[in-house]
C-alpha cells in the first residue's frame, strides 16, 4: 500500500504481540541512562527499527498506564529485546529496581518504524534520549543498502549522561559517529544541530567533486505525498537521507536545516500515550498546515485507504492530527508541524 | 453456567461490553484482541460533524488511573455508518452507536440516521462527556435535560436506547430516574469524573485541554457508589463501569446493581482483559454455586440483610 520506502510496518505485517518477558539485565550505563534487556523471541523476529513496545512497568495497579519505549535493540538469534531509557518519574523509578530474572508484560512491536530504501548517506541525529532507537536503527541501516555510508550524530548534556558510543562503533563498524555535549566535556561542544549544519557542508562538498550535480537531486520530484510512485523521500541518485529523534526543540531546529538544505528529514515523535494501539486517540500530534492525505480512490481522505502512513484509518479523519501510535512514530518531517 | 444477559431488547451472549472510546470503531482492536470476546460494543462518542478533538497532550497518567481529553475525535455520524458500521457488523456482536449531540435536535438528527442502519442496536445517549463546550456533561447533571436527550432520542430510534450518565450529577437516583422517564431501557454509569494535572517544570496544566476525564481503578469506589444508587432507584437494567481492572471488580458491579459492565481504561492496558474477565466470572460462579450471572445483580442490596 505504502509507496514510501521509509515508513513500515505495510498493512498485512505482523501484528503486536501480549507477551510476558524476563528481564535478562537492568542496568544503568550512564548517569542518565538505563538499559533493559527481555527475552523476548517473538517480538525480536516481529520488531523493526524505530518501532517501540508497551511496557507494564508493575503488575499492580498504579502506575495504570503501559509505558511507550524504542526498541533500542534486538538479536533476533538469541531471541532478545532491548530498551534505553532515563530515569524521569515514578514509573521509570519502578523500572530501576526489575532484577533479572524478573518477568513484565510487554506489547508490540507498535508504530510503523523506519525502513530507508534508497539512499547514499543516510545521517541519524539523536538528542538525549532521542538515541534510544538508534542502536536498532543503525545495526539494521546497511540492510538494504550495503554500499551507503551512515554517519550518527549524537548531542548530550555532558560526558556522564552521555550512552557509550564506543559500543555502537564495535557494534556496527561501518558507522561514523560524532558527539557533541552542551557543556564540552565530550567531543565538539555545542547542540547536535551544530554537527548537523558541519555534515551536511562536507557531504554536499563531497558530492560536489563527485560525478553529479547533488543538489538537484534532492528536490522532490513529485508534490503529491502518498500518490502511487511517490518517491519524495526517498533519496534517488547521491542522496542523503536524515532521520532525527529527540526533542520537539531539536527536530524543529534539524527541520529548518534540512528544509534549507532541501533534503528529506524524517523525525520519531514522542506524545503522551495511554494504549500505544490506535484504541483512545490520545497521542495525537498536529499535522503540517496544507497537509493533505492524497490517495487517488479517495480524494477527501475519508476512507484513509493509506498513502503514506499505512497505519491510517477512516475512522481518525479529524483534519488536524496524526496519532503517533498508529502513524507514528516515525513521520516525514513535512507532514507533521513541529511548532506546537 | 448461563452467561447471558438482557439489556432492554437487546440480548447479550455474556455481559462484558466494549466501552466508547476505548475501542474506536474496532478495527484498532481488532489487531490484538477479538471482538466476539464482547457481548455488545459501544462505539466511539460519535456527534453529527466530524470532530477533530481536543489539541495535545491528550492523556497522562495519574495515581491508579488516567486523565484524557480526547474531545470525541470522530468522523461523524454519516462516516461512521458508511465505512464503520458494515466492517463492525460482521463479528455478530450487537452495536451500541455512542452518540453525542450538541444540542437535544442534534441527538435527533443523529438518532434518525441510526434508525435506518439496522445493524445499530442501540444507541447510547451520551449526556456526560467532559471534554467537550457545547452538550456532554452540561446535559447530564441535569435530570431536566437528560430526560429531554433521552426522550429526543427515543421519538426517532425504535431499537434499545441507553443512557450513559455523569458521576457529577447532583443526585444520581434522580439523572437515573429521568433517563427511565424519558423512555431509556438502560442506564450506563458512570462517565469520567473531571480532573486535572499540573507539571511542575513547565508550571502548567499536562492536558492541551486543561481538565480532563479521570478514569482506571482511581475512580471504582465512586463508579461503584453510584451503580448502588441507580440501581436501586430505576427498574431498568444497569450497564457498570469504572476502574474495572479484574473479575473481582467485576462481581462487585454485578453485586452492586449491574446487569452488564464495561471495560473502559482496563482495556487500554490489557486488551486481553474480557477474556480473563470471563473466566474469573466462570469459575467464581460454580464455585458459588450460580448458574445465571443475572443472579447476582444487585445481591448486595437484595438479599436485604
Amino acid at each position: 500500500m505504502s509507496q514510501d520506502g521509509c515508513l513500515g510496518p505495510d498493512a498485512g505485517e505482523p501484528r503486536p504481540v501480549l507477551i510476558d518477558a524476563e528481564v535478562l539485565s537492568n542496568e544503568a550505563i550512564s548517569h542518565a541512562l538505563y538499559e533493559t534487556v527481555f527475552r523476548a523471541p517473538e517480538l525480536a523476529l516481529k520488531a523493526r527499527p524505530a518501532q517501540f513496545i508497551g511496557v507494564k512497568v508493575s503488575t499492580g495497579r498504579d502506575p495504570f498506564l503501559r509505558r511507550p519505549f524504542s526498541i533500542a535493540r534486538v538479536d533476533r538469534n538469541r531471541g532478545t529485546v532491548g530498551i534505553l531509557w532515563a530515569r524521569v518519574g515514578y514509573g521509570t523509578e519502578l523500572m530501576s529496581r526489575w532484577r533479572p530474572g524478573e518477568t513484565v508484560n510487554l506489547l508490540g512491536p507498535l508504530g510503523n518504524g523506519f525502513r530507508p530504501r534508497r539512499f547514499k548517506h543516510l545521517i541519524l541525529v539523536a538528542g538525549g534520549t532521542g538515541i534510544a532507537p538508534m542502536p536498532f536503527v543503525c545495526a539494521e541501516s546497511l540492510k538494504e543498502n550495503p554500499a551507503a555510508s551512515v554517519t550518527l550524530l549524537y548531542g548530550a548534556k555532558d560526558k556522564n549522561s552521555m550512552y557509550p558510543v564506543h559500543r555502537l562503533m564495535q557494534e556496527t563498524p561501518w558507522l561514523a559517529v560524532q558527539v557533541s555535549t552542551e557543556d564540552g566535556s565530550y567531543g565538539k561542544k555545542g547542540l547536535v544541530t551544530g554537527l548537523l549544519e558541519d555534515c551536511l557542508t562536507r557531504v554536499l562538498s563531497q558530492n560536489r567533486e563527485g560525478d553529479c550535480d547533488a543538489s538537484s537531486t534532492f528536490v522532490s520530484a513529485r508534490k503529491n505525498p502518498g500518490d502511487a510512485g511517490d518517491t519524495r523521500n526517498e533519496a534517488s541518485g547521491p542522496g542523503i537521507l536524515v532521520f532525527a529523534c529527540g526533542p520537539k526543540g531539536m527536530l524543529s531546529a534539524v527541520k529548518a536545516i534540512t528544509t534549507s538544505a532541501k533534503i528529506p528529514l524524517y523525525v520519531s515523535l514522542e506524545e503522551r500515550m495511554a494504549c500505544g494501539l490506535g484504541l483512545c486517540r490520545g497521542c495525537a500530534v498536529r499535522r503540517a498546515r496544507g497537509f493533505k492525505l492524497e490517495d487517488p480512490l479517495d480524494p477527501v481522505g475519508q476512507l484513509g485507504t493509506g498513502g503514506s502512513y499505512p497505519g491510517w484509518s477512516s475512522s481518525r479523519v479529524g483534519d488536524s492530527y496524526f496519532h503517533v501510535c498508529l502513524d507514528g512514530p516515525v513521520f516525514s518531517a513535512e507532514d507533521v508541524d513541529l511548532e506546537g | 453456567m448461563d452467561l447471558g444477559v438482557r439489556l432492554g431488547d437487546l440480548k447479550l451472549k455474556n455481559p462484558l461490553i466494549a466501552a466508547s472510546g476505548v475501542f474506536g470503531y474496532g478495527k484498532e482492536y481488532s489487531r490484538v484482541g477479538d471482538i466476539r470476546w464482547f457481548g455488545a460494543v459501544s462505539t466511539k462518542g460519535t456527534t453529527l460533524h466530524p470532530r477533530a478533538g481536543n489539541p495535545p497532550p491528550r492523556v497522562t497518567e495519574t495515581p491508579s488511573g488516567m486523565l484524557n481529553s480526547i474531545g470525541l475525535e470522530n468522523p461523524g455520524i454519516e462516516a461512521v455508518i458508511r465505512h464503520e458500521i458494515p466492517w463492525l457488523s460482521q463479528f455478530g456482536v450487537p452495536i451500541i452507536l455512542n452518540a453525542a449531540g450538541e444540542t437535544y435536535d442534534e441527538f435527533a438528527q443523529i438518532a434518525a440516521m441510526a434508525e435506518e442502519v439496522p445493524e445499530i442496536d442501540a444507541i447510547e445517549v451520551n449526556v456526560s462527556c467532559p471534554n467537550v463546550n457545547a452538550g456532554g456533561i452540561a446535559f447530564g447533571i441535569d435530570p431536566r435535560s437528560v430526560y429531554r436527550a433521552t426522550r429526543a432520542v427515543r421519538k426517532s430510534f425504535s431499537r434499545t436506547v441507553i443512557v450513559k450518565l455523569s458521576p457529577a450529577a447532583v443526585s444520581i437516583k434522580d439523572v437515573a430516574r429521568a433517563a427511565e422517564e424519558g423512555g431509556a431501557q438502560a442506564v450506563s454509569l458512570i462517565n469520567t469524573l473531571v480532573g486535572m494535572a499540573i507539571d511542575i517544570h513547565s508550571k502548567r496544566p499536562v492536558l492541551g485541554n486543561v481538565t480532563g476525564g479521570l478514569s482506571g481503578p482511581a475512580v471504582k469506589p465512586v463508579a461503584l457508589r453510584c451503580v448502588w444508587e441507580a440501581a436501586q432507584a430505576v427498574s431498568i437494567p444497569i450497564i457498570g463501569m469504572g476502574g474495572i481492572v479484574s473479575w473481582q471488580d467485576a462481581v462487585e458491579f454485578l453485586l452492586a446493581g449491574a446487569s452488564a459492565l464495561a471495560l473502559g481504561s482496563g482495556l487500554l492496558v490489557n486488551p486481553r482483559l474480557p477474556v480473563e474477565i470471563l473466566r474469573g466470572l466462570e469459575e467464581y460462579c460454580s464455585r458459588e454455586g450460580i448458574d445465571r450471572i443475572a443472579d447476582l445483580t444487585g445481591l448486595a442490596w437484595r438479599s436485604g440483610r
